[in-house]
C-alpha cells in the first residue's frame, strides 16, 4: 500500500454514501426476510384468528365488575338465548366448562366399571379416556358397525359429528334410525363441536332429536367456530332432566366466559355465518385440489381434511410437510397411522399445503 | 443528509441538527507501537508547517509583496499600480497559503487518526487563531521595545 493510500484509509466517509450503503443493506435484509416464510400450524383444529375485541371487551368489562361475587350458576340468559334459537326450551340446556367436560361428566353419569362406551373409530382421542375415567371400557368399532357393536353391556354410544378427524358427517336420518335400533338402556353422546362447520343439513337437525329420543345428549362448544377455546365453554342439549344435572357444573361456568359467550350469541351470527361459508368454500376448492394431485382426501365437513398420500405413514408424511415448513397433526395419534390431518384456512394456506405436497410427491 | 426514514431507524422517526454526525471512517486494523510513533511525530510536523504557513500571512508575506510593490512603483512609475500589486498579490498568497494549509490540516487529521487517536475536529482555526497571537507578540515586542513608537514609551531608542 502507497504512503497516500495508507493514511486515505482514514479518511472520514460522506454520510450520503454511508445511507446509500445502509439502504442497500436494509433493502437485502428485507429481501431476506421476505423469502422467509414462518411455519404454517395447521394441526389444530380451533380458530386460528383472535375473537372479536367486543367479546373480549365484554369478558373485560364482567371482570372489572363484580367478580367477588358467584356468577349466575344456570347461566340463565345464555340458556334463553340458545332455547330461543334451538326451539328448545332452557331447561334442556346445560351449560359446561367446554364440550369435552361435559362429555366427561356424562361418562361418568352414565358408565359404571365393566361397562362399554362404543365409539367410531378413529375419532376423537379423548373418547377412549372418558371410558377409563369412568372405569368402563373403550369399544372402537368401524363407522356404520356401531349398532352391531352395542352389547348388553353397553351404556353409552359416543359420536363426533363431523366426525375429528375424518370429517365425516353422520346425517340426522341416519342418526334418527341408529337411535331407534338402540336398546332402551343406552345413551348417545352426540358430539357436535363441529357441526358448524357442515354444509349438509341445517345445523340444528340433529340437536332437534333430542325431543324424540331422550337418550340422545348433543354436546356443543365456543371454542371452534367461536374461537373462544381458551374460555372453556360448551353446553348440552337433551331431554334426560336428570341427565342435564348431573353434566353441568356444580356452580356454573364462570362470570367472564358467560360474558363473553353471551355478547358472541347475541352479536355473533353474522361472522359465524361468514366463517361458516368461508371454510366450506376453501375446504371444497382444496379437496378438489388435492384430489387433482392424486392426494386421497375423505368427504370432510369439518374444518380440516383427513389426507392419505400413496403408502407414506402419517408420521412421514408429517415429517415431510414440516420440513416445508407446513405442521399438521399426523394420524396415529388419532387413530389411523396412515393419514394426515390438515385444517382448511384461507387460501394462502392451502396454497401453502399444496405445494409442500407436490414437494413431497 | 441525514435520513429520517423509518425503515433505516428501526421505526422511529429521529434526526439531528445539521453537522452534529458522528464522525465515521473506515476500521482500519491496528497498526505497530513504532509506526503510531512515527504518525504521531509526523503529526506534530504536518501541525508545526501549519502554525509556520499561517504565520507567514502575518510578516513575510505582506513584507515580499510590499517589496514587490515597490519595484513595481520604480520600474513602471505609477504608485497605483504598485498598490495594487501589493493588495492583489497580498490577497492572492492569502488565498493560497490557506488552502495549502488545509491540506495540511486535513492530512494532520488522518496522520493523527492513524497515530491513534480519535481525531474528529480539524485544527486549523486554533492554529490560525494562534499564528495571529504569536503575530500580536512579535509585533508588539518589534513596536514597543525594538523600534519604539515614541520617547515617551522607549525614551532609550
Amino acid at each position: 500500500m502507497r504512503f497516500r493510500d495508507y493514511y486515505r484509509q482514514f479518511d472520514d466517509i460522506d454520510e450520503a454514501k454511508l445511507n446509500l450503503e445502509r439502504r442497500e443493506r436494509r433493502r437485502r435484509e428485507k429481501a431476506a426476510a421476505l423469502e422467509r416464510a414462518p411455519d404454517i400450524d395447521l394441526s389444530g383444529t380451533e380458530w386460528p384468528d383472535l375473537p372479536h375485541s367486543e367479546i373480549v371487551n365484554a369478558a373485560i368489562a364482567r371482570a372489572r365488575g363484580r367478580v367477588n361475587g358467584y356468577p349466575d350458576r344456570h347461566a340463565t340468559a345464555i340458556r334463553r338465548l340458545l332455547a330461543e334459537r334451538h326451539g328448545l326450551s332452557p331447561d334442556q340446556i346445560a351449560l359446561g366448562n367446554g364440550a369435552a367436560e361435559l362429555l366427561q361428566s356424562a361418562a361418568l353419569a352414565l358408565l359404571s366399571p365393566g361397562d362399554e362406551l362404543v365409539m367410531p373409530w378413529p375419532s376423537y382421542p379423548l373418547y377412549p379416556l372418558l371410558a377409563a375415567h369412568a372405569g368402563a371400557t373403550p369399544v372402537s368399532v368401524e363407522e356404520h358397525d356401531v349398532a352391531a357393536a352395542v352389547t348388553e353391556r353397553t351404556r353409552a354410544v359416543v359420536i363426533c359429528n363431523p366426525n375429528d378427524p375424518t370429517g365425516t358427517y353422520t346425517g340426522s336420518e341416519e342418526l334418527g334410525a341408529l337411535l331407534s335400533s338402540l336398546p332402551e338402556d343406552v345413551h348417545v353422546l352426540l358430539d357436535e363441536a363441529l357441526v358448524h362447520f357442515q354444509d349438509i343439513e341445517d345445523v340444528d337437525a340433529c340437536a332437534r332429536l333430542v325431543d324424540t329420543f331422550p337418550r340422545l345428549l348433543v354436546v356443543r362448544t365456543f371454542s371452534k367456530i367461536y374461537g373462544l377455546s381458551g374460555l372453556r365453554a360448551g353446553y348440552a342439549v337433551g331431554s334426560d332432566s336428570r341427565l342435564l344435572a348431573a353434566v353441568a357444573p356444580v356452580l356454573g361456568i364462570n362470570a367472564l366466559s358467560q360474558a363473553a359467550v353471551e355478547y358472541a350469541l347475541r352479536s355473533g351470527d353474522g361472522e359465524i355465518d361468514r366463517r361458516r361459508r368461508a371454510v366450506a368454500r376453501e375446504r371444497h376448492v382444496l379437496t378438489e385440489q388435492l384430489r387433482e394431485l392424486g392426494v386421497d382426501v375423505t368427504e370432510s365437513q369439518a374444518n380440516f381434511l383427513w389426507i392419505r398420500l400413496r403408502e407414506l405413514s402419517g408420521d412421514q408424511l408429517a415429517s415431510g410437510l414440516r420440513r416445508q415448513g407446513v405442521i399438521v397433526a399426523p394420524g396415529g395419534p388419532l387413530g389411523e397411522d396412515h393419514h394426515i390431518r390438515a385444517a382448511v384456512r384461507d387460501q394462502s394456506a392451502s396454497n401453502r399445503l399444496l405445494r409442500a405436497i407436490q414437494n413431497v410427491l | 443528509m441525514a435520513s429520517n426514514d423509518p425503515t433505516d431507524t428501526g421505526g422511529l422517526f429521529i434526526g439531528r441538527r445539521p453537522g452534529t454526525a458522528p464522525v465515521r471512517y473506515r476500521a482500519v486494523k491496528p497498526t505497530s507501537e513504532r509506526r503510531r510513533r512515527f504518525d504521531d511525530l509526523l503529526a506534530h510536523s504536518l501541525l508545526a508547517v501549519e502554525l509556520l504557513l499561517c504565520l507567514t500571512l502575518f510578516g513575510p508575506q505582506p513584507l515580499g509583496w510590499l517589496w514587490v510593490g515597490s519595484r513595481v512603483d520604480y520600474l513602471t512609475g505609477y504608485v497605483t499600480a504598485g498598490i495594487g500589486t501589493i493588495m492583489i498579490g497580498c490577497l492572492a498568497s492569502l488565498m493560497l497559503t490557506m488552502a495549502l494549509a488545509k491540506r495540511v490540516d486535513h492530512a494532520w487529521k488522518l496522520v493523527r487518526r492513524a497515530a491513534g487517536h480519535r481525531q474528529e475536529h480539524r485544527a486549523l482555526e486554533r492554529i490560525f487563531a494562534t499564528s495571529v497571537g504569536i503575530a500580536l507578540v512579535l509585533f508588539a515586542v518589534w513596536f514597543f521595545v525594538l523600534q519604539g513608537p515614541g520617547p515617551a514609551l522607549a525614551p532609550g531608542s
